[in-house]
């Protein structure tokens, strides 16, 4: 497989707190992730993280969610031992830092299996590294995904 | 017998014990949405064997992992067993593997291997 390297460039989008919106932040993740040159099967990696981290903020952000739009910025960059794109995900919701909570312990049996707590395990094990803080009243989450011209 | 036309899910009874249950498109908030209760009284109605065939599906959020869950429980309550057929699609392979899904739940890449194992008496 040969893969180009991304170029260095970032590309934002704002979209309503409402799961109507998830497919146009999709559909915009996709056609960004490949103008940035970014590799289709990383960019599948990178829509489920985003899909995941939405869902959770329409679940669990509260009504400060609801007043203000999520603002999503894609990037891409060269590192030294390969590639790497980003997703900073910004919302006005209740605070959750994703990157320091863990993830239910998988079930055994049907019979243990419970609802919840799978987004974020896919997050975890889809991205290469999850970054969170609080900037000026909003959360930002940075997801990043790395690859090299061979992975 | 007859295979049954509902857009993003389909499916056919193969015999009186045994229904095949296929599912496409996006298994994302929407998607789910749309099939989620046509999909558990399917899949969950009668103690059968019942294949979810998944490889139509485009992408597999988690909310569609939960929907496929609580319906093979409540099948499992009612006496009867789940199997998900994969083929060769990597991405849904890779979001089941992630969460474990093959330790309760059957998961199988060749169709005939998934028919012969709900056709085979439960264990």
């Amino acid at each position: 497989m040969t893969t180009i390297a991304p170029r260095p460039c970032s590309l934002c989008l704002e979209i309503d707190p409402d799961p109507q919106e998830f497919r146009r932040a999709s559909a915009w993740l996709r056609t960004a992730g490949a103008s940035l040159g970014v590799p289709e099967e990383q960019i599948d990696r990178l829509e489920l993280c985003l899909n995941e981290v939405l869902a959770n903020l329409v679940e669990h952000g509260g009504d400060a969610l609801e007043c203000h739009p999520i603002q999503l910025e894609l990037a891409a960059s060269a590192l030294p031992s390969g590639f790497d794109v980003h997703l900073v995900v910004s919302d006005r919701g209740e605070p959750f830092d994703s990157g320091q909570a863990s993830p239910k312990p998988l079930p055994g049996s049907l019979e243990e299996a419970r609802p919840g707590g799978l987004g974020l395990r896919l997050v975890k094990a889809f991205s290469d590294d999850m970054v969170y803080r609080v900037l000026e009243g909003r959360n930002e989450l940075r997801i990043s995904i790395n690859w090299t011209p061979r992975s | 017998m007859a295979l049954v036309f509902q857009g993003l899910l389909n499916h056919q009874d193969l015999s009186e014990e045994l229904r095949r249950i296929w599912l496409a498109g996006r298994m994302d908030m929407i998607g789910v949405g749309e099939i989620e209760l046509p999909f558990t009284a399917l899949a969950a109605s009668r103690p059968v064997a019942v294949l979810v065939d998944l490889t139509g599906v485009s992408f597999l959020a988690s909310v569609g992992l939960r929907c496929i869950i609580q319906s093979a429980k409540a099948l499992d309550l009612k006496g009867g067993r789940m199997a998900l057929l994969v083929g060769d699609n990597p991405l849904v392979s890779g979001t089941l593997e992630t969460v474990g899904i093959a330790a309760i739940i059957p998961i199988f890449s060749d169709e005939d291997a998934a028919l012969e194992s709900l056709r085979a008496p439960a264990t």
